[in-house]
């Protein structure tokens, strides 16, 4: 330690400097401040070591960072095997997996032994799990490495699943739903999540007091046994351990561990807007500030138009305080202490739009309005270049601290390893967003905000806050986040009927996509005319595409895939807007097959009722989706497809069977066109890349 | 899934800073033996210490790796300071030392200032009606204030003094944060800007701008509606320190109380600003890639003319023992909660090492008793730990104790099932693998913070401004290496009785 205090006055007196205080002035403004270069900071890439099976030719990989600065060690494992690769009518099972793998123990300790034993050498360790990946992470002194890689290579090799630790999980798990109630910020994203991404959808879901009651220890050994083995392994390692000691400690952990087999794909999400823009309640009585949040369609990071969207994040809703947002909402009107939006960053599947902030009761309308507005702007006149390179600077100046640690830089290049993602990628991509114009923000984010279409949660009391709302859009109030109202008995029973008619629900059930060919005949000015036309819809992630030759033997082609579509013409090809794909997703939605799926897999998202002329009505989020009108045997003979007031009725004339899947053979409109369906294909197989159309 | 966690207690509490658990954490390994640690006395000897003459303590450790540091500025400032009737200023003011100067973030100076003037007679004169109850001049005199307030606002240059450091990089670690005892003003930057924080840091305490005072108190409003009013613990936790002090300021919330939030004035921050913000009472440490030969010439050239300010004074209030115990339920539309908490010494006390000790094996380790015996155990709790230094350690103050009951389990029987476990951990005493243990991890606790820029520029200045010397973070293992079982069944005995005990349970409030 330097007593500078006492050689200060030297110091001062050999760098030539005048005397402190303020007899050498001092520069009038930041401006003034000669700023050095700041030269350039590349940290070496981690050291990647084969991990080799003791079973087999498969590897695992190790990265290392050496940092002998102080005796600890910190590391990762992590294995391709998240949520999205639990069974899919187990919601909830890859959390109580990781939970109960964490405090079961294994056949060498138990999971009390454990922790005793953590305890006593500082040790930590968590296991968690995300959308794709299960993730251990630890950190302990250097000198207790070898002793902690070898009680979680014993966890992973032989984990015990003890009951009571399941059920002290589970019992923990239940808690936790319920107390979900208790947080408004918890309750609004799990709300938007059920309505952007859909209820049934792999990412919409949530677990439910059932469904975390259904699983049993042998669920969570079957996970295990089907996701955690060294060929699905990436491990990192950083601090005061030689990386060749870090490679041999971590082969005596991992290398028995089986070999599993590549992880199967996994779904893109599909989002849904409403048609116009909707409000959805959560109450929550008795407090006195309202949580909004806004959701919307966003883009993976290695989309093209993602450094232009960053980039918009930073005008308009983050980094710092110096947004639009923070500075019109907060700084201005007071309305909000956390205010913000942005796009956020998916990396193999699109992120998601956010806008969010809480405001006291009587001010959600006013709110609501200015952030709208807010987020708007953009859209329609360009961001004024001084402000773009404010936001520019704000973005990439803090840059430097994505590498400051050396854990910072190991969780970098593991994430780069587990998405096989170019070595250079960070780098390339702050060159992207340093040359990201004016002009390309306003249309990435006009391309992904659809202005009349917001979708809102906000939770708060609904008897203070809906009367306010419905002056901003539509309000609907959500009766319950976690599970839909129960289908009423009478909807039920015209549900079973339909089934019974039309081959039994399993056929409906595993339907997850289909094809059809048809001929639209009406009536033009020469006359009678058909047009052959070829489709292919799946449902999750819901994708379309068809096919459409007209009479001079040109064929357009419109295709759909998650938050892009494309159209093709005579001038070549075009990007769908944002509204166009929503509307067509919304037809699709309501189609005939999509809704007999829906019904078959009992989807929470879809309610059922019954009106007053005996049809089968189907909603979604408190919006009539359509209804079906049923023979006295059950068979739907017409569908009337709602849109806000809009209803358009198409008579079923025909139905017709080719296999095991009854179709629909023959419709009309209410123009009288008419539909002949001439082919049905369900479950077809589809080429990779069916629907992306590419130039 | 862990459901509840002691991450929500800390969230109610995180407008109280980040409270450290107030182990003296440079202890040693074992059973009294103190193990070398590798890489600490090195550090330990790049710390650079300088005074200016008007008190100003700055510490610099220079860090090899990223060209970034890390500055953190403590000033012994916090809520315990505030005037009955103005609680929340210390924290509102730390919200006002990001509104820049008369030459940072005003659009016309002359003009802002005189319309300035305007809004806060305006205001004052609002304040004075209100308290006449007479409804006509409530609204003339809220109409003049609104009109003012638009004329203040349109020559303010908005977030002038965040955009600067935000844009030099430091636009994900700009923060500040306000306790009962401290204030903190945080920012990590890229190394070449080291001069701008020094301009910045000087514009922000020499002579600050107090404007667009009261939407930012709309603001801080906002924040006391999600953290308090909103929040379970944080409305438990509230009424838990009401109830437990009756004399000390610990009592009073540091977001403040409605009432004040919304009856102080922009006069009013200025007085507190001229009583309590003299430099002698700032800290500040810069850690990372800084050179202290060229740095300490600029700190003086920045720094050494501002005012050292009066001498401060420390709060001289003793808080009456308390011989029964206090009860306190609270009404929230939330699920139950349980907290149990009672008086013990600061941390300058002898005992409080033993304290915090016994309190780590309690209810913060993997095996904890509390874990242990009611969340793996009995089931009854779905979370349960253990934790000091509530509101702030500086005077004597709360250890405590929270258990979130499980679906079927009632909040009596989970409280009952807490002291149960205190009793047998009182009477019976931690086992030596559970001592060693807590030695332990005080150690590597102390190595974790070391690891990171901003963590260890927060633990120098808290341990220099509390201790009095930042060397303590480091220092000899003597006190916790003494510790024996006997000692902690000694103050656990002594502290955690029932008579002393204050207890605030969250009711679930009934649907109407």
């Amino acid at each position: 330690m330097i007593m500078f205090k006492s050689i200060a006055n030297l110091v001062l007196a050999l760098a030539g400097l005048a005397a402190p205080g303020l007899s050498q002035e001092l520069p009038n403004s930041p401006g003034a401040i000669a700023t050095p270069s700041l030269g350039e900071f590349r940290p070496p890439p981690p050291l990647a070591l084969e991990i080799q099976s003791a079973t087999s030719d498969r590897n695992a990989t190790l990265l290392v960072i050496e940092n002998h600065d102080l005796p600890l060690v910190s590391g990762r494992m992590i294995f391709e095997a998240g949520t999205l690769r639990e069974p899919k009518d187990k919601p909830g099972l890859g959390e109580l997996y990781a939970e109960a793998l964490r405090e079961g123990g294994c056949a060498d300790f138990t999971g009390s032994e454990l922790n005793t034993w953590l305890d006593a050498q500082a040790a930590q360790l968590s296991i968690s799990m995300t959308e794709d990946h299960l993730r251990i992470e630890y950190s302990c002194l250097a000198e207790d490495l070898e002793a902690t890689l070898e009680r979680i290579g014993s966890l992973l090799r032989e984990p015990s699943f003890a009951e009571q630790a399941v059920e002290v999980a589970r019992m923990q798990t239940l808690t936790a739903i319920s107390r979900a109630n208790d947080d408004s910020a918890e309750l609004a994203q799990m709300a938007m999540d059920r309505l952007l991404l859909g209820a049934s959808s792999r990412f919409g879901q949530v677990a439910t007091p059932s469904s975390i009651e259904s699983i049993r220890a042998e669920d969570l050994r079957a996970f295990h046994g089907t996701n955690i083995g060294i060929d699905r392994l990436l491990m990192g390692i950083t601090g005061d351990v030689k990386a060749e000691v870090a490679g041999r400690l971590s082969t005596a952990a991992v290398a028995e561990l089986p070999v599993v087999g590549l992880a199967s794909p996994t779904d893109t999400p599909s989002f849904w807007v409403p048609d116009n823009t909707t409000i959805y309640v959560v109450d929550r009585p008795g407090v006195p500030q309202t949580e909004l949040l806004f959701g919307g369609p966003g883009l993976a990071i290695t989309d093209k138009d993602h450094p232009a969207l960053t980039l918009w994040t930073y005008v308009v809703g983050a980094g710092g305080m110096s947004n639009r947002m923070a500075q019109r909402v907060r700084t201005e009107l007071g309305l909000a202490y956390g205010v913000g939006c942005g796009f956020g960053s998916g990396i193999v599947r699109p992120g998601q739009f956010y806008a969010y902030c809480g405001t006291r009761n009587d001010a959600v309308a006013e709110a609501i309005s200015e952030m709208i507005d807010v987020i708007t702007a953009p859209n329609f006149d360009l961001v004024p270049k001084p402000e773009l390179e404010a936001a520019r600077s704000r973005l990439l100046g803090s840059h430097v601290f994505r590498y400051d640690s050396a854990t910072e830089q190991l969780d970098r290049a593991m994430t780069l390893r587990l998405y096989g993602m170019a070595s250079d990628f960070w780098e390339t991509n702050v060159a992207r967003m340093g040359k990201v114009t004016p002009e390309e923000v306003s249309l990435a984010a006009a391309k992904m905000i659809s202005p009349a279409r917001f979708l809102c949660v906000a939770v708060g009391p609904a008897d203070e806050i809906v009367p306010k709302l419905a002056t901003v859009a539509n309000v609907v109030l959500l009766d319950q986040v976690r599970q839909a109202a129960d289908t009423p008995d009478d909807a039920n029973a015209l549900v079973e009927s339909i089934f019974e008619n039309l081959g039994g629900r399993k056929i409906w059930s595993d339907l997850d996509s289909f094809y059809l060919k048809h001929l639209v005949t009406a009536m033009g000015p020469l006359g009678p005319y058909g047009l052959p036309s070829e489709e292919w819809t799946t449902f999750a992630p819901l994708q379309f595409r068809s096919d459409q030759r007209a009479s001079n033997g040109l064929v357009t082609k419109t295709a759909i895939q998650a938050y892009k579509g494309w159209s093709t013409s005579t001038f070549g090809l075009t990007e769908l807007s944002a509204n166009a794909i929503n509307v067509r997703k919304s037809q699709l939605r309501r189609s005939l097959y999509q809704c007999l799926h829906r019904l078959a897999i009992r989807d929470t998202g879809l309610v059922a009722t019954v009106d007053k002329a005996g049809e089968l009505v189907l909603s979604e989020n408190g919006n009539v989706l359509c209804s079906l009108a049923m023979d006295e045997n059950g068979t739907p003979v017409a569908m009337t497809l709602h849109n806000g007031d809009a209803q358009e009725t198409i008579k079923l004339l025909e139905w017709n069977r080719l296999g095991a899947y009854p179709f629909v053979a023959l419709t009309e409109d209410s123009a009288a066109a008419q539909v002949r369906i001439v082919k049905f294909i369900a479950n077809p197989e589809l080429p990779e890349g069916h629907f992306h159309l590419a130039k | 899934m862990l459901p509840i966690s002691s991450v929500t207690l800390a969230l109610a509490l995180s407008y109280t800073a980040a409270a450290p658990s107030g182990l003296p954490i440079q202890e040693p390994v074992g059973q009294g033996e103190a193990a070398p640690l590798t890489g600490v006395a090195k550090l330990q000897a790049s710390v650079t210490e300088h005074t200016l003459d008007n008190g100003w303590t700055f510490l610099i450790v220079p860090r090899e790796g990223a060209p970034v540091a890390s500055f953190h500025t403590y000033i012994d400032v916090g809520g315990v300071f505030e005037d009955d009737g103005a609680t929340g200023m210390a924290h509102m003011f730390e919200h006002m030392a990001f509104k820049g100067s008369a030459r940072l973030g005003s659009l016309d100076w002359e003009e802002e200032e005189l319309a300035l003037d305007k809004l806060e007679k305006a205001y004052l004169r609002l304040r004075r009606m209100r308290k006449t109850g007479r409804e006509g001049a409530i609204a003339k005199a809220k109409q003049t204030f609104l009109v003012a307030q638009k004329k203040a606002a349109s020559l303010v240059d908005a977030e002038a003094f965040s955009k600067i450091l935000e844009e030099a990089g430091g636009s994900s670690s700009l923060n500040a944060s306000t306790s009962a005892e401290e204030t903190r003003y945080v920012v990590s930057l890229p190394s070449n800007q080291i001069e701008l924080w020094c301009w910045m840091e000087r514009e922000r305490f020499h002579e600050p701008v107090l404007r667009e005072f009261y939407k930012e108190r709309d603001a801080v409003m906002e924040e006391r509606r999600m953290r308090v009013e909103s929040s379970p613990f944080g409305k438990l936790i509230e009424e838990l320190l009401a109830k437990a002090f009756t004399t000390h300021p610990y009592r009073r919330p540091v977001i403040g109380y409605e009432a004040d939030l919304n009856n102080f004035s922009r006069t009013d921050a200025q007085a507190f600003y001229a009583k309590h913000y003299g430099v002698r009472r700032f800290t500040t440490a810069i850690v990372g890639d800084v050179d202290p030969i060229t740095l300490v010439p600029l700190l003086e050239r920045y720094f050494s003319d501002l005012a050292a300010g009066p001498e401060p004074t420390e709060v001289d209030v003793t808080e009456p023992k308390q011989d029964a115990e206090r009860r306190v339920d609270v009404t929230f539309p939330a699920m139950p909660i349980v907290m149990a908490a009672w008086h013990v010494p600061s941390r300058s006390h002898p005992d409080s090492v033993a304290l915090n000790l016994g309190l780590s094996i309690l209810g913060q380790a993997s095996a904890s008793r509390l874990e242990t015996s009611l969340v793996r155990g009995s089931g009854q709790a779905a979370d349960a730990g253990a934790d000091g230094g509530l509101p702030g350690d500086r005077y004597p103050n709360l250890a405590f104790v929270y258990g979130i009951p499980t679906e079927d389990t009632p909040i009596e029987e989970l409280e009952a099932g807490i002291y149960q476990v205190m009793d047998t951990f009182t009477r019976e005493g931690p086992t030596p693998a559970e001592l060693a243990g807590a030695k332990n991890r005080a150690r590597a606790s102390l190595l974790r913070g070391l690891q990171d820029n901003e963590a260890l520029a927060a633990d120098l200045c808290e341990w220099q401004s509390k201790s009095g010397d930042w060397r303590n973070l480091f220092g000899q293992p003597s006190a916790l290496a003494e510790v024996t079982a006997n000692d902690i069944q000694r103050v656990f005995a002594r502290y955690f009785t029932q008579q002393a005990r204050t207890v605030a349970t969250l009711v679930p409030a009934k649907p109407e």
